[in-house]
């Protein structure tokens, strides 16, 4: 239990719908098995693009942080919003330049790209490798069940509603079977004119 | 170089149990592996206790013990029989039968995960699960799962069979949906389900699906699906 992406647990996930993503994360902050805190979002907005960090919570914050300040640099630029896209390749690339003394995160990016109105999600490993996915990204100390869950509940073309419904409950029931993930639940359905983002109480143990 | 003789393979492999109001499903997947080779796409995981029993074992774990314990089972079901003027023994008492085999080995035990299934004198569906030392509750279950995938498939199982984290869609989120006897399709579909998606991201489950229903009505099925090989 040293392995540094285990310490304070955490889950992720991202799926795809039909002009539509949704991504979700759990609250919990713990330290090995004592519950620190049951108020930590582990997803954080960068215009366009959703990032979804899991792992050792320093190196969360952290990123988070570096992203915010990148994006912002990006921003003043090119006077205008980052892609998903793009942002896959600021992370891969931030990522990579620690090669050999990486942060210990799992980051997932879920979007629409604003011009051409794809949907857009990835995930990535502590190393910047990037995993483009058609249909879900899952990352975290949860990830098989959420695999499990994803696997059998996922369906294509869903609407934002029905992606809502599938992705609460992919995520509800992954973290419920996860003794470092839970105490409740962030889940953002973006569609290209909207975001909505919903609190969901979860189970309290 | 040190060397020493480890008596225990991990065979992979999952197996699921799914308990109706009058029928039983156990079902596991076919492969059979060590490591990253596959020994064999059709080694099934479910045995039948006897020629006309209701009782039917799954398991997983290390094949040769699996194995060996589903034997012993099958055995002690037929002495039983013999000795009790052709009288079968009961799903509770093979349940008992099976915990005290299991702790017999309790300083060298079988390492397999076991799942028990059976009818009970009313017709009504039993199902047991243990872990390799025998632990296992007299109460038994509505469902469970062992084996390679059982992290994928539990909290699945969770949510479509105990309808955990769903609420009555008019109650605002304040009343949980009842939980009530499944029947026979909606299993076999939830069944399939969960190994064609545990087959997907598991690299030690695949090949072939073996689906043993036992129920009141129909007495014993049993299928193959066939499951991706890759």
């Amino acid at each position: 239990m040293s392995n540094p992406f285990s310490i304070n647990g955490g889950a992720v996930v991202a799926m795809v719908g039909k002009d539509c993503v949704a991504i979700g994360c759990d609250l919990r902050l713990g330290m090995q098995a004592l519950t620190v805190s049951n108020n930590f979002p582990k997803i954080f907005s960068y215009g366009d693009a959703f990032l979804g960090l899991t792992g050792l919570a320093t190196d969360v914050t952290t990123m988070s942080e570096i992203f915010r300040y990148k994006v912002n640099m990006y921003r003043l630029r090119e006077e205008r919003d980052i892609e998903p896209q793009t942002m896959a390749n600021l992370v891969s690339s931030t990522l990579y330049e620690r090669r050999f003394g990486p942060y210990f995160v799992s980051p997932v990016i879920a979007g629409i790209n604003q011009r051409t109105g794809e949907p857009f999600i990835c995930g990535f490993d502590s190393i910047g490798c990037i995993d483009f996915a058609k249909d879900f990204i899952v990352s975290g100390t949860a990830s098989d069940q959420l695999f499990g869950t994803c696997e059998a509940l996922w369906e294509p073309d869903l609407e934002p509603e029905d992606l809502f419904e599938t992705c609460s409950q992919a995520l509800l029931n992954a973290v419920d079977r996860d003794a470092l993930s839970g105490w409740g639940a962030h889940v953002y359905v973006i569609t290209k004119d909207k975001i909505i983002k919903r609190l969901l109480k979860g189970r309290q143990d | 170089m040190r060397h020493g003789w480890n008596p225990y393979t991990d065979n992979g492999g999952s197996i699921i149990g799914i308990a109706g109001d009058d029928f039983v499903i156990l079902a596991g997947d076919t492969r059979h592996t060590s490591g990253y080779n596959i020994n064999s796409r059709d080694e099934r995981k479910v045995y039948r206790l006897g020629e006309n029993s209701s009782l039917v074992l799954a398991t997983v774990g290390f094949g040769a013990d699996a194995k060996d314990l589903a034997q012993t089972m099958r055995r002690a079901v037929e002495d039983f029989k013999f000795q009790h003027n052709l009288k079968d023994m009961t799903v509770s008492a093979a349940a008992q039968f099976l915990c005290t085999v299991l702790y017999g080995n309790r300083f060298f035990p079988k390492y397999a995960y076991c799942i028990l299934g059976g009818l009970d004198k009313n017709g009504k569906a039993r199902l047991y699960s243990y872990d390799p030392v025998g632990s296992y509750s007299k109460e038994g279950e509505s469902r469970a799962a062992a084996g390679a995938a059982s992290s994928l498939i539990v909290p699945f199982l969770d949510n479509q069979v105990e309808f955990k984290n769903q609420y009555i869609p008019s109650s605002k989120g304040t009343q949980e949906r009842p939980v009530e006897h499944l029947d026979r399709d909606t299993v076999v579909r939830l069944v399939k389900d969960a190994f064609t998606g545990a087959t997907e991201r598991h690299i030690e489950v695949g090949d072939g699906l073996q689906i043993v229903t036992v129920s009141a009505q129909d007495g014993y099925q049993e299928e193959i699906m066939p499951l991706k090989r890759d």
